[in-house]
């Protein structure tokens, strides 16, 4: 039987480096195929390609056994190729049926029509919703019956769902899978990729399982189980040459931070944990685990519930920051994982940028800049920390990826914290500079202050950590001391 | 005036006075099953408190009776007190007891000497007893307002009546340590400080001076007694945990009040030394089924912990006998004969773990 959808030898490479390599993958008549892999295993990469947002670098891509390639999502969309993102990419100031036929609209358009037809697809679907209701006003699950009714809608033959179930309620999952197995028993071949693996095994035919950017393996879902999974996901060669050895552990001294009950949105729920001084403690959690809102929490970046919100008692005094310089004065640094929007003045030179860090910390006590001191500041930090640059009034946007996050890390530094939260801190960080900035944070540990490594890698989680925290679904689940814990025991508490 | 509005603002928000989230068990305090795998060294209703002599004997106070306890397991009486007894230690080569009726020496220079009041006041509810660094004998009080086997009634009405008082045999000078104290529940010496727990407070303290500074505090659980440990630091027992549910009923007045006038102590939502053994306990059968496991869903009520702490009181590790162990009420322990020996109120037993396997 020849397969709807397929690739052979597919090679996306951004900048040299390749996000998928090699990658065969069948997609059959009919078939719910879950695709499974860690964050950055190549997951979106591939369905990117088949949807048409990429093209791929080499190898090639097989429509009912046909060779094809899509240059924007519309060729794919025509080609019955539909894909629906975690993010609708619904117009929210529109009704269900206008948005239904957003881009099919006839040259005299009238609503009502659009209505009746919407009506008539979403009842032929068997889907709940109103064709004259805003969408704005729609839930989650509604949402996504309004994506996939637009797939059917332009007789989409393959739809391909990213993570369509992280912001359903178990009810509107349950409804979720009905659906999809209504789709499949007319035909439409699925593609399903979801961290919930549980789901992977309940509602698929086949799983394909990618890690590094590679196919690992593909096979039916009944000779699967969590475990096969899970081991196939993560049983990576711990690459030691780039992330060092693993030092002894070092014991955890006074309770720096205790966070009793967190509650922020759907985002934090109920969290509980403590950060010790003279430790590292490593964060690892899925993309979505609340992981980073709960530490933009603690560092007054974002601002917990205010009624039953927890509690957050930073070196025994209870806290709640309004704004991030509250935190910072109270020493504690967040080192964010998006170094490029939030983490430096890119057109500033290495010096400016780190002396603004020591501003920050002395807002309201110094109203005017003392460039030597600047200067000062700027030259101790860049040889502290072996900032690279061709000058020292280099501007940071002129350095490379490892040498910028050196100089977010001064800019931290450079306050004087007891808390540092170090969010990916090796996102986007040449080889060179990871060992580097692995030294650093290690060094803060052992001058005695309490450090936050908060890393989707885990090899990275297990080799920096003495103890780790593993966040699922907005909250702290697990804590293992890093002596005798597998990837595949934090991974499994990652994901069940 | 402004206070009546700040209350009913942190009632309807849940902050301040109002918050009911509670510390986690992690880091040090990361639960483990080492006292439900220790060695059972002595079991025996009534267990109450352990002490070594000064000639290096165990003697422990069970209901009314004191005994000696060798190495092998095996009891000796050493005395019956008319009433049951509350706490014990060593004091000048002999032993010193305090039950309902005040304290009584045994053995030692001042052998036979009783202390029963104090400022014209009975002295009730003794929970620790210790020589202090100046040879007085230091004594914990746990509150003013209610007897020592009715500790429940005591948080429930949120005492902080408890005080620590030092005593002179010789010259029979009595003298307050401290006072307004959390319900004081132990007491230790090192050579420059004195520490003492406060249960309700969920802390210990540091006496300096006359003055009382935090030592740790956020104790997910509530402290009991303190020991001296061989290599430097303390032993800190906890005896039963914190919960939400708890602390959502302590500040509940108007619930607590009526909970306390209708229902039997033995029912009432408040921590306990032991649980599980009656159905009509509070929310003891609660479950919830999880990923095809079922998994308790009711707050626990007892608990067992041991807190290993460095001389600057830093929690290094911990023994745990988690929600459905059965060795919790957990009220004291020491060091003896290289192991360290646990007092499980709860279930009556004494166990016992070698301490070279202890250290993680």
């Amino acid at each position: 039987m020849t397969p709807v959808l397929a690739l052979r030898q597919a090679t996306k490479k951004y900048g040299g480096i390749p996000a998928i390599e090699n990658v065969d993958f069948t997609l059959m008549k009919g078939e719910i195929h879950a695709l499974c892999g860690e964050n950055g295993a190549g997951k979106s990469t591939i369905t990117k390609v088949m949807a048409g947002v990429v093209n791929l670098s080499s190898g090639d891509m097989f429509l009912d056994g046909k060779v094809v390639s899509f240059h924007n999502p519309v060729q794919a969309l025509l080609a019955g190729v539909a894909m629906v993102f975690q993010e609708t990419s619904l117009v929210p100031t529109m009704t269900v049926g206008q948005n239904l036929f957003l881009g099919k609209e006839k040259f005299i358009n009238r609503l009502r029509a659009v209505y009746i037809a919407a009506q008539q697809l979403l009842q032929s679907l068997n889907f709940n919703v109103d064709p004259t209701q805003m969408v704005s006003s729609l839930g989650a699950a509604q949402k996504q019956m309004v994506e996939i009714a637009r797939a059917v809608l332009h007789d989409a033959r393959v739809i391909i769902f990213d993570e369509p179930t992280a912001t359903l309620t178990p009810e509107e999952k349950k409804y979720f899978f009905d659906l999809m197995r209504n789709l499949k028993a007319r035909g439409v071949s699925i593609i399903f990729i979801s961290h919930a693996l549980e789901e992977a095994l309940t509602i698929s035919d086949r799983i394909t399982v990618m890690r590094d950017g590679k196919h690992i393996v593909t096979d039916e879902t009944a000779s699967f189980d969590r475990d096969r999974i899970v081991q196939a996901m993560v049983g990576r060669d711990l690459t030691t040459t780039l992330y060092g050895q693993k030092s002894s552990l070092r014991q955890p001294g006074e309770r720096v931070l205790s966070v009793q009950n967190l509650r922020m949105g759907a985002l934090v729920r109920n969290t509980s944990f403590s950060v010790f001084a003279g430790q590292i403690t490593g964060v690892f959690g899925l993309i979505g685990s609340g992981r980073t809102e709960t530490f933009k929490v603690v560092a007054g970046v974002l601002k917990r519930d205010y009624k039953h919100g927890g509690k957050i008692i930073f070196k025994d005094k209870r806290v709640r920051y309004r704004v991030p310089a509250q935190a910072v004065d109270a020493g504690i640094a967040y080192i964010t994982e998006d170094r490029k929007v939030d983490g430096f003045f890119e057109t500033m030179t290495i010096a400016r940028n780190i002396y603004a860090g020591l501003l920050v910390k002395l807002r309201g006590k110094r109203h005017l800049i003392r460039r030597a001191e600047e200067t000062k500041e700027g030259s101790k930090w860049t040889q502290k920390l072996n900032v690279r640059a061709v000058s020292g009034d280099a501007k940071v946007i002129e350095l490379s990826g490892g040498n910028q996050q050196k100089v977010v890390i001064a800019k931290s530094l450079i306050q004087n914290p007891e808390l540092i939260i170090f969010d990916e801190p090796t996102r986007g960080v040449d080889v060179g500079a990871v060992a580097e900035i692995h030294e650093i944070i290690r060094g803060l540990a052992d001058q005695g202050l309490a450090v936050v490594v908060i890393s989707s890698y885990l090899p990275e989680i297990m080799m920096l950590s003495d103890r780790i925290l593993v966040s699922r679904q907005g909250r702290i689940v697990e804590e293992f001391t890093n002596h005798n814990v597998s990837e595949e025991e934090i991974m499994y508490a990652s994901i069940h | 005036m402004f206070n009546i509005f700040k209350r009913a603002g942190n009632r309807f928000f849940g902050v301040g006075e109002a918050d009911t989230s509670v510390p986690v068990f992690d880091g040090a305090l990361k639960p483990n099953n080492l006292l439900d795998t220790a060695e059972l060294f002595l079991e025996q209703p009534g267990l109450e408190d352990m002490v070594v002599d000064s000639q290096g004997r165990l003697v422990v106070a069970s209901g009314q009776e004191i005994f000696q306890v060798e190495s092998t397991g095996i009891t000796q009486q050493i005395a019956v007190l008319p009433n049951p007894i509350q706490a014990i230690a060593t004091y000048d080569k002999g032993l010193v007891v305090a039950t309902s009726e005040g304290l009584t020496f045994l053995g030692g220079e001042f052998d036979g000497k009783q202390l029963s009041t104090f400022d014209g006041q009975p002295f009730q509810c003794i929970t620790a007893l210790c020589e202090g660094s100046d040879g007085r004998l230091l004594i914990a009080q746990g509150s003013l307002n209610s007897e020592y086997e009715n500790w429940a009634k005591d948080l429930l009405n949120l005492g902080k009546s408890g005080r620590l008082l030092s005593f002179d045999p010789k010259s029979g000078l009595t003298q307050v340590r401290a006072q307004g104290l959390a319900y004081c529940y132990g007491v230790c010496v090192d050579a420059t400080r004195t520490i003492v727990s406060e249960s309700w407070a969920h802390r210990i303290s540091i006496l300096k001076d006359q003055k009382i500074e935090s030592g740790l505090s956020h104790i997910p659980g509530y402290p009991s007694r303190l020991s001296k440990a061989s290599d430097g630091g303390f032993w800190l027992t906890v005896f039963a945990p914190r919960s939400q549910l708890l602390e959502f009923v302590l500040r509940e007045d108007a619930f607590r009040s009526e909970m306390m006038q209708t229902v039997e102590p033995k029912y009432w939502i408040s921590p306990a030394l032991s649980s599980g053994n009656d159905f009509l306990e509070p929310l003891q059968q609660g479950g919830v089924r999880q990923m095809g496991v079922l998994k308790p869903w009711a707050p626990a009520r007892s608990y067992g912990l041991v807190l290993r702490l460095s001389p600057g009181l830093v929690p290094l590790y911990s023994l745990h006998s988690r929600v459905g162990g059965l060795h919790h009420g957990i009220v004291s322990a020491l060091e003896f004969e290289g192991a360290l020996l646990v007092l499980s109120k709860g279930s009556g037993r004494i166990l016992r773990a070698p301490l070279a396997e202890l250290k993680p």
